[in-house]
């Protein structure tokens, strides 16, 4: 189930990336307004966001590893 | 010290994708021309043309110059440049009665310079028609505006073109993602190839772990680059053979993911994945590189395009494309290694399940 999560949230970040840009091909307005440093602050924090879940994630295996090997 | 041995490469790949996303969205792109009023002029006539250029100084820049070119020695310098706005320019040009070829119709690009933007260029932007033809005067007349003391932009920007425009950038997100699937795929396939050699069963969880995530980043790469088709070529799926010969490799790795859960007995499956996992790859190398190449394609690097040359991807471009593709496998790396570790538990869970 977390996979899952962290997989779409994955895809949600790579689909945010992709869409500014290509609104951007249409018109320059979306540079040019400065709107693109909002989108681009989005994505970042989106990815540390990622990032830190993904630590989460391992600092959580790590604990369940060593429940596994004491019980050994 | 042994914390940055263990996970050095997870701290290397964040730092490089973080930098990706903040160089590769944030830098702007270089001067560029999106469009012109008119697109053909006989010869011998005069044109009067509104020239809209991109990131473009015209108005600010008092030293405009712009030519009408049909290669690095026969041009046309504009009579007249009438600047409406930063953005938008007026060009008056007389085209001489004769052209240096005998083609009758003749393309020709747009090459603008001034101290701002320095020079740039729209190619095959006009087409020059004529009924009759004199080489020997045309070479004459067309040599009378050399097209020198061109000025140079020297601002790290990321190149214009003129399909991508500012879609460009997705050329740091698509393409390092199937870099990353395949360095994934092929790590994959050494795991495998020891596994049989070795018959060590944690070496084929870690392999279907590569596997699971090389898969992901194939999809993410096809999204990515569906989109990018949608705003380039017109349409999400163009049937481009790159794009099926990529779909039909994901849909051989998806299968054998499905394949491995469809059998009981973990060997077994671990053998048999093992054995389908080379095979796979095998057909991995001409499904994306050689299949491709044999044909037509709109893909860059297809039906004789080289990729990745000067026309590809600008210096500017490498500083940012490289640390992508090397942060993208590092991040693969690491989700792989949490797929992994998460296998094993679930792995060693239904054993203690099953001896309770």
């Amino acid at each position: 189930m977390k996979m899952r999560i962290y997989f779409g949230l994955l895809f949600f970040c790579i689909s945010l990336i992709s869409n500014p840009i290509m609104a951007a091909t249409q018109d320059e307005f979306f540079r040019q307004s400065g709107k693109s440093n909002t989108v681009t602050g989005v994505i970042i924090i989106i990815f540390i966001c990622i990032i830190l879940f993904l630590v989460r994630l391992e600092n959580k295996i790590f604990k369940i590893e060593k429940q596994f090997k004491n019980e050994q | 010290m042994n914390f940055l041995k263990k996970h050095g490469y997870k701290l290397i790949g964040s730092l490089l994708i973080l930098y990706t996303l903040f160089v590769g969205l944030s830098t702007p792109l270089k001067p560029g021309i999106t469009y012109l009023s008119t697109n053909s002029i006989d010869q011998g006539q005069y044109l009067n043309v509104m020239i809209n250029g991109y990131n473009t100084h015209f108005k600010t820049a008092k030293d405009n110059r712009a030519w009408l070119k049909i290669d690095s020695v026969y041009a046309v310098e504009a009579l007249k440049l009438t600047p409406i706005s930063e953005t938008e320019i007026m060009a008056y040009f007389l085209l001489p009665n004769f052209a240096p070829d005998s083609a009758k119709i003749l393309p020709l690009g747009v090459l603008m310079d001034n101290s701002l933007d320095g020079h740039f260029e729209r190619p095959s932007a006009i087409f020059y028609k004529q009924n009759s033809h004199y080489i020997q005067q045309g070479k004459m007349l067309w040599t009378q505006w050399p097209m020198n003391n061109l000025h140079t932009n020297t601002t790290f920007n990321f190149p214009y073109r003129n399909i991508l425009q500012e879609s460009i950038r997705n050329t740091y997100y698509h393409v390092p993602m199937w870099f990353a699937m395949i360095a994934l795929f092929f790590y994959s396939m050494i795991l495998a190839i020891r596994f049989i050699r070795s018959n060590d069963e944690a070496l084929m969880i870690k392999s279907v772990a590569l596997i699971k995530v090389g898969f992901i980043f194939g999809v993410a790469g096809l999204l990515t680059g569906a989109l990018w088709a949608k705003y380039t070529w017109g349409q999400y799926w163009s049937f481009d053979v790159k794009q099926n010969m990529s779909a039909i490799a994901l849909m051989i790795y998806g299968s054998l993911l499905v394949l491995r859960n469809s059998i009981t007995d973990p060997h077994q499956a671990n053998k048999i994945s093992a054995a389908y996992n080379i095979f796979a790859f095998a057909a991995l190398i001409p499904l994306i590189f050689i299949i491709p190449r044999l044909t037509d394609s709109l893909h860059p690097g297809n039906g004789g395009n080289p990729a990745f040359g000067s026309g590809d991807l600008e210096n500017t471009m490498r500083m940012v494309f490289y640390p992508a593709v090397l942060g993208w496998i590092l991040l693969g790396l690491w989700m792989a290694e949490i797929t992994n570790r998460l296998d094993k538990i679930s792995q060693k869970m239904t054993i203690f399940l099953h001896n309770k």
